[in-house]
């Protein structure tokens, strides 16, 4: 209690305005003693004190602002504010008189900030601020979910159906379906991204369109679907009309009438282009094996998700009852919609906050530490202005104003350099933010910059606060009557430990950024299957109404592979309704002909026959596909090393048959060959079954080209564009890429995180490193005179600098022990984006820690040299 | 004057700085207040009222001598002005006029 009223009485001193301070601080001591006096225990009587100082609190700011306003607009600011001035102007002398210390000081900092900053905005972006519709907080998706793995999905109309009917807990839901369609007409042929919604979807976001109407369920009875356009859209492929309500669009090779446009920046659920009414064609709704909606729900006032959750698990189990066999393992999940906007993303950035936190906390301890000797250089002044009268507070005062206006600049700085940072995160950055989600440097994020400088600056000007108010004034001043910038040890100590702390700090990011190197050597060493280089990929889709028939899509196949084929520069020109890393996956259910089991699964694509050749896949058995495998020819198909090896163990699958169940031509085919295993998805996954089906016996409208170049395979850009276009100047031409983009792009979150991290561990390192060495050469400072008088009595020189390599070596290996204790436990937060390294591997942290060691030890050996060349004489001249 | 008036706290400090007389700084001020009204009162709301009774010229105030056993701190005593004595004045017949007429139900 004696602590806490003494501190409380001095919060009440600092609260008063100064005239009034002997006064009221005089009555409460006045009275505390009237009180022991009249027989109160000591104790009774701080905690009264306490208890009027805290209350009185308010009370004396009222007074001191009541007196600044009475005193007038002609008249002075009052005292607290001129002398609060004073300081301020004081400081900023200190700081013009010790330039380089300042500009140390600000630049550090300020980098810090910039960083922290800009990583700030992208959490306050996809975490904190609010999304752009009504009431955001109360939007969840629904999905069907698989109890057994935890897993979720779309949703069966029919159960769409019943939860609609029977749901309570929400005020509008909407199912949704996502597809996509050829936009012709207005500019080149492209293809868009469509969402078709029920009428509630507008109720249920709380978004209503920019110009014309929203679309309502009679829209849904039309002939041709009306539709809604992004502003986006509107904007790039229609110059923004205002007419376009009266306008129609060729959608599909159809004149769609467009009712209007969606505000800007509105995509829900992701970069939609296009709305249109949802209608579900009668044989899909009755098809209890089919699933395909996305469902959004708002939630019902008063109604919080837990009970809606309830509310759903208890409609699955009817559903589950009314038909046990389908609804086996089915059940309801509900995601509030920020979640499932963030999820893949939420823990990287939350990750990369912390690392740049990190860097700050080092960068402030750095300040610190050069504060400190700059007031070991000012202990002289500190103790004559606390000999003239100053109060320790006064004293403390001025220290923290002068590293609250460091703080204030090295945040305004930071700030504008936290303008280029996002600019060039943004850039680089593979994060996919959904719309209305986009970072800004607004001013919530501003404030947030502002205030991490301020609070930077009470973290770094405590301690030099602290040393600057020690009581022993005579000590000090005959400290400074004897040397020029005399200190104590407790101040080495001080400045030892921030080393210390961050030194580990270092360890933790270095460790953090190792663990990501050894995992991303570690994917990029994996074996794809195939060769990447020099390969060409693009998407192109037949509109389903001009290529009706396998006929049709066909002939166009075979004339598009006649061209290409003559194109200059291109060695083998294949495709596939899938290649690798192009996240197209098409599934399907088969049986062995010959054996009686239950339908096994597979990956399947059609491919042209060029396919294996334009890739570098390896033939293991059998023959490749040909020409000749054509719709008269027997069906044939190839299979992939692992679907030998798990359908067909020790046995050569070669004139096997398979029956693909599931598909439209349930022929037998014959297997004719092997392919080599490639890795299609992530390269953190293992190959997968697959089945090739040649592109002649089944003809699809959606195909990806891959053509294997002799050259840069940019270079055949526009003839393989020009050569669809020749035969066919309405078709799209998507996601043209190179295969190896499409395999990096797999691994861009991964670099991103490590490029950053490895950044952020840099910047620590070379911070802990400048941390040791102004450290060590302070000390050699300080211990001049001892170190001349040794030298004088004939120490040799290298025992000298080894005494001081040896006590570096001391703190970094303190730092060192701490950093690898408290990474061991940080680095299980890493464990999710590691692949094939443990989050405590040995190697990463032996590496780490051998590194900072050498480094820590040879930041030391520039003072411990100084101080082996000191010149004895010239030491003791100048005392 | 007949246009002052004094908030309810105003009054009471007022009436207490009038009632200790000589005697009147801080501790002696805040203790009447608590005795004679029974309520707890900080020392520091007391000051902030004396300070705007002293804008208003109602009280006015001379410092102590500084005494070591109050650490140096000297005390600053207050006393009621006329000004003062009016507006108190003043302040009970504004409240008198407003009373007059009125009937107490009993509850």
């Amino acid at each position: 209690v004696t602590v806490l009223h003494r501190l409380a009485r001095a919060l009440l001193s600092a609260a008063l305005p100064p005239e009034l301070r002997d006064a009221v601080i005089g009555d409460l001591d006045d009275e505390m003693r009237e009180r022991i006096d009249a027989g109160a225990t000591r104790h009774a009587a701080a905690a009264w004190s306490m208890r009027q100082s805290l209350g009185s609190i308010p009370a004396a700011l009222r007074l001191r602002a009541g007196r600044r306003m009475a005193a007038g607009p002609a008249g002075s600011k009052g005292e607290a504010v001129h002398s609060l001035w004073q300081d301020v102007r004081y400081a900023a002398r200190v700081a013009r008189k010790t330039p380089l210390v300042t500009i140390a000081a600000v630049t550090t900092l300020a980098l810090g900030i910039g960083a922290t900053t800009a990583i700030f905005s992208i959490v306050h972006a996809a975490l904190i601020r609010e999304l752009p519709f009504h009431e955001p907080d109360r939007i969840v998706n629904i999905y069907e979910s698989f109890r057994s793995s935890l897993s979720r999905g779309v949703v069966n109309p029919s159960n769409f159906d019943y939860w609609e009917r029977h749901a309570t807990s929400f005020s509008h839901i909407t199912p949704m379906r996502t597809s996509s369609a050829t936009l012709t007409g207005a500019g080149d042929p492209t293809r868009v991204s469509v969402q078709a919604v029920g009428e509630a979807f507008f109720d249920t976001i709380g978004v209503r369109p920019a110009v014309g109407r929203q679309l309502n369920d009679s829209d849904a009875d039309e002939s041709t679907l009306p539709v809604l356009l992004s502003h986006e859209l509107w904007r790039t492929r229609f110059g923004a009309d205002p007419a376009i309500t009266s306008r129609t669009i060729m959608l599909n090779d159809a004149a769609t009438p467009v009712v209007g446009v969606m505000p800007a920046g509105f995509g829900f659920p992701h970069n939609t282009d296009v709305w249109m009414p949802l209608r579900i064609p009668a044989s899909q709704r009755a098809n209890a094996r089919s699933w395909f909606l996305g469902v959004v729900a708002r939630l019902r006032p008063g109604i919080e998700i837990d009970d809606a959750r309830a509310e759903m698990n208890r409609l699955a189990q009817e559903l589950q009852q009314a038909n046990p066999a389908r609804q086996k393992d089915r059940g309801a999940s509900l995601v509030p919609l920020r979640e499932d906007l963030v999820f893949r993303i939420a823990e990287g950035v939350l990750l990369l906050q912390g690392a740049v936190a990190l860097v700050l906390l080092i960068a402030v301890a750095n300040i610190a530490n050069l504060l400190l000797a700059r007031g070991a250089a000012r202990t002289r002044e500190f103790g004559i202005r606390t000999a003239v009268g100053a109060s320790r507070w006064r004293v403390a005062r001025l220290v923290l104003t002068e590293s609250v206006l460091l703080g204030l600049a090295g945040a305004v700085v930071g700030c504008v350099l936290a303008v280029y940072n996002l600019r060039a995160l943004l850039a680089f950055s593979p994060l996919q933010l959904p719309p209305g989600m986009e970072p800004a440097l607004d001013m919530p994020v501003l404030m947030f910059g502002l205030a991490t400088g301020v609070a930077a600056s009470a973290l770094f000007g405590l301690l030099p606060a602290l040393a600057a108010t020690r009581r022993d004034v005579a000590a000090r001043l005959q400290a400074g009557a004897l040397t020029s910038g005399g200190s104590s040890p407790r101040s080495t100590h001080l400045r030892s430990g921030l080393v210390i702390a961050e030194l580990a700090l270092a360890v933790v990011l270095l460790v953090g950024a190792g663990l990501l190197a050894r995992t991303f050597l570690r994917l990029m060493s994996q074996d794809v299957g195939f060769t990447s280089t020099r390969v060409l990929t693009a998407m192109t889709t037949l509109p389903a109404a001009r290529y009706d028939t396998a006929e049709k899509r066909s002939a166009f196949w075979e004339s598009l592979f006649e061209r290409l084929a003559t194109v200059p520069g291109v060695v083998a020109a294949g495709g596939s309704t899938a290649v690798p890393f192009s996240n197209f996956e098409w599934q399907t259910a088969f049986t062995i002909v010959g054996r009686v089991d239950t339908p096994h699964g597979t990956s399947i694509r059609t491919v042209h026959p060029k396919y294996f050749e334009a890739l570098g896949i390896p033939l293991l058995a059998g023959r490749v596909l040909s020409p000749a495998d054509n719709e008269t020819a027997e069906r044939v198909v190839m299979v992939n090393g692992t679907f030998a090896r798990t359908f067909f163990p020790g046995v050569n699958p070669v004139g096997e048959r398979i029956r693909l169940t599931s598909e439209k031509d349930a022929t037998p085919a014959l297997i004719v060959g092997v392919a080599g295993d490639t890795r299609h998805y992530r390269l953190t996954e293992p190959p997968q079954p697959e089945v090739y089906r040649p592109l002649m016996q089944q003809a699809p409208s959606l195909f990806v080209l891959a053509i294997r170049t002799s050259d840069d395979p940019r270079a055949v850009m526009s003839l393989v564009r020009s050569a669809v276009r020749q035969l066919d100047p309405d078709l799209p031409i998507e996601q043209m890429k190179t295969l190896s983009e499409l395999v990096a792009g797999t691994v861009a979150d991964r670099r991103f995180y490590l490029t950053l991290i490895g950044f952020f561990a840099l910047a620590a390192l070379m911070l802990a490193l400048i941390g040791v060495y102004a450290v060590m050469a302070y000390v050699v400072g300080q211990r001049s005179r001892e170190i001349g008088i040794r030298l004088a009595l004939g120490a040799a020189p290298r025992d000298v600098r080894l005494q001081v390599v040896r006590s570096a070596a001391v703190l970094v290996l303190v730092g060192l022990a701490l950093g690898a204790g408290a990474a061991l436990l940080a680095s299980r937060a890493l464990a999710s984006l590691l692949f094939g390294v443990a989050p405590h591997d040995p190697l990463t942290f032996a590496a780490v820690v051998a590194l900072l060691g050498l480094l820590g030890v040879a930041a030391a050996w520039l003072p411990a040299r100084r101080a082996a060349r000191l010149d004895p004489l010239a030491v003791l001249r100048t005392e | 004057m007949g246009q002052t008036y004094l908030g309810e706290f105003e009054q009471i400090v007022l009436l207490a700085v009038w009632r200790v007389g000589e005697d009147a700084y801080g501790v002696r001020i805040r203790q009447e207040i608590e005795a004679r009204t029974g309520r707890a009162v900080t020392i520091g709301a007391v000051y902030a009222t004396l300070d705007r009774l002293a804008l208003k010229r109602c009280v006015k105030t001379t410092l102590g001598e500084p005494t070591a056993a109050r650490g140096g701190r000297a005390k600053r005593y207050y006393s009621i002005t006329r000004t003062g004595m009016a507006a108190l004045e003043d302040t009970r017949q504004q409240l008198a006029r407003m009373w007059h007429g009125l009937r107490r139900e009993p509850l």
